[in-house]
């Protein structure tokens, strides 16, 4: 079973929308704001704030993923992933 | 300026015909005759002044292809030949490609990339390629929701290889999603998980490596993509993970609840050879016996038989079109674009091209020399062999053996 946090961050006029993170335990996948620019965030009382999601995994995950050196499979433990560093 | 049937000398170049290299073709007021490659832009191409359509037919080539890929955001079309070799034919000169397309190209008319003769799929994504060449998968373009699957959002400007890990025989990219089928039947994605089109069990983040998708599927035989939704046929039978917002999936139910991953939509449908996501509302299947099942909204006729009523309700979703009639065989659409609204696209039926769809209304113009005006589905006249067929969002293109 898998579900999703959902978070609120203030955001500034030179946050880099397009910027990405990872989570160690879980090596293909990547996180991002779910709005593209400052203008698609909520702004309350001249502060801005964008949302992003999180994997919450309630059932250990196994996942086949390959690069270009081949093929690899994890299983990613419970837990939450993808919280902005 | 001295004219040349109606087109001024120093373009002569441009007009099919007249320029050595792209072969025959027709005059440009006629419609294609026997084998060749038309394709309809969306501007008018100023160097057929004399042709006063807004949405200008162009361009006519002898090349003739058996696969053929538009894009789903510019005015750019890549084909394969049946010898294996990859062309391109561009009317506007995206950054994304622009190594891939030199500047010197962008005419509207086709021009190989490279010389290699092992190409043998492709398919567009919004503002991206995927391509199969000898197994290996290959990418180009913009690569923000890491569409090519190799941990990075790096834009590939150039054909760049993306994995040759395990032997790919099919690839499908939606708008912001990659998917793709192995030898063995299984299948792998990549991309934005939003609304779960990536099947990895999740709709945060983005899938950065190709991943097998999260149910394990086996002895695939075909893999589509769309807007935010994407489809796997297995035995006849269709699997759909993502958007279903017509709702469009087939599942008898009016829940347009986003699907988690790849699941059977209807067990009692098992003639299905393959999926097309025309619309992110609605999803073409071409049957064994050449039927089209078709499920969600019907807008702007983007039904083969010509309908607009939806199927939407818990009865009728895939239901056969028996006004399409028989002898399906190929079909192309798109949804890939970012408004996954492109009701229409066009298809080969019984040895003959057949488009239509009013949102690609000037188009079928351009197509048809004016002879279809309404969008319609109708047939190209055509004494040739269909061969393959593409739509854009802003083109569409056919070819003839």
């Amino acid at each position: 079973m898998a579900l999703e946090g959902t978070y609120r961050v203030e955001v500034y006029e030179d946050t880099d929308f397009s910027v990405t993170w990872t989570d160690v335990a879980v090596p293909f996948m990547a996180w991002g704001y779910d709005q593209d620019s400052l203008e698609e965030c909520e702004e309350i009382d001249g502060l801005y704030f964008a949302t992003y999601s999180t994997w919450v995994v309630t059932s250990p995950q196994t996942r086949t993923y390959v690069t270009k050196t081949g093929t690899e499979t994890i299983t990613i433990p419970l837990g939450e992933y993808g919280i902005r560093p | 300026m001295a004219q040349l049937s109606g087109i001024s000398t120093n373009l002569i170049d441009k007009v099919d015909g007249f320029f050595t290299t792209q072969g025959g073709g027709a005059s440009p007021d006629s419609v294609l005759t026997g084998a060749g490659t038309m394709v309809a832009f969306t501007f008018a191409a100023p160097w057929y002044p004399t042709l006063n359509y807004e949405y200008n037919k162009r361009s006519y080539s002898s090349h003739v292809f058996s696969k053929l890929s538009a894009s789903a955001d510019y005015e750019v079309v890549w084909g394969i030949k049946s010898d294996g070799t990859l062309w391109f034919c561009a009317a506007e000169h995206p950054s994304y490609f622009n190594q891939a397309i030199p500047s010197i190209d962008v005419d509207a008319e086709w021009h190989q990339y490279g010389t290699d003769t092992d190409w043998t799929d492709i398919s567009s994504g919004r503002q991206c390629f995927g391509a199969l060449k000898g197994g290996a998968y290959y990418f180009l373009g913009r690569n923000n929701r890491y569409q090519e699957g190799n941990g990075v959002t790096t834009t590939r400007v150039n054909w760049t290889l993306a994995n040759n890990s395990l032997t790919w025989v099919q690839c499908a990219l939606g708008e912001e999603q990659t998917v793709l089928r192995t030898s063995t039947g299984e299948v792998y994605t990549c991309g934005d998980n939003g609304n779960y089109a990536t099947a990895q069990g999740t709709t945060s983040g983005f899938t950065t490596f190709l991943t097998r998708e999260d149910n394990l599927l086996t002895n695939v035989t075909w893999v589509s993509s769309g807007n935010a939704d994407s489809s796997a046929v297995i035995g006849g039978q269709i699997y759909f993970t993502g958007q279903n917002t017509g709702p469009h999936a087939g599942f008898q139910s009016t829940s347009q609840t986003d699907v988690n991953g790849f699941t059977a939509v209807n067990a009692a449908i098992t003639d299905v050879i393959s999926t097309h996501h025309q619309s992110k509302y609605s999803i073409i299947a071409v049957t064994t016996n050449g039927s089209i099942r078709f499920a969600g909204y019907a807008n702007s006729k983007g039904r083969p038989d010509g309908s607009t009523a939806n199927l939407t309700s818990a009865t009728n979703q895939l239901s056969i079109l028996t006004g399409a009639g028989t002898g399906w065989g190929l079909f192309f659409g798109t949804a890939s674009d970012s408004s996954g609204s492109r009701y229409g696209g066009g298809g080969i039926k019984s040895g003959s091209m057949h488009i239509g769809g009013s949102v690609f209304t000037k188009q079928i113009q351009g197509l048809t020399n004016n002879n279809i005006t309404s969008g319609s589905w109708s047939s190209l006249t055509n004494s040739g062999t269909p061969s393959a067929g593409s739509v854009g969002e802003f083109l569409m293109v056919v070819s003839w053996r």
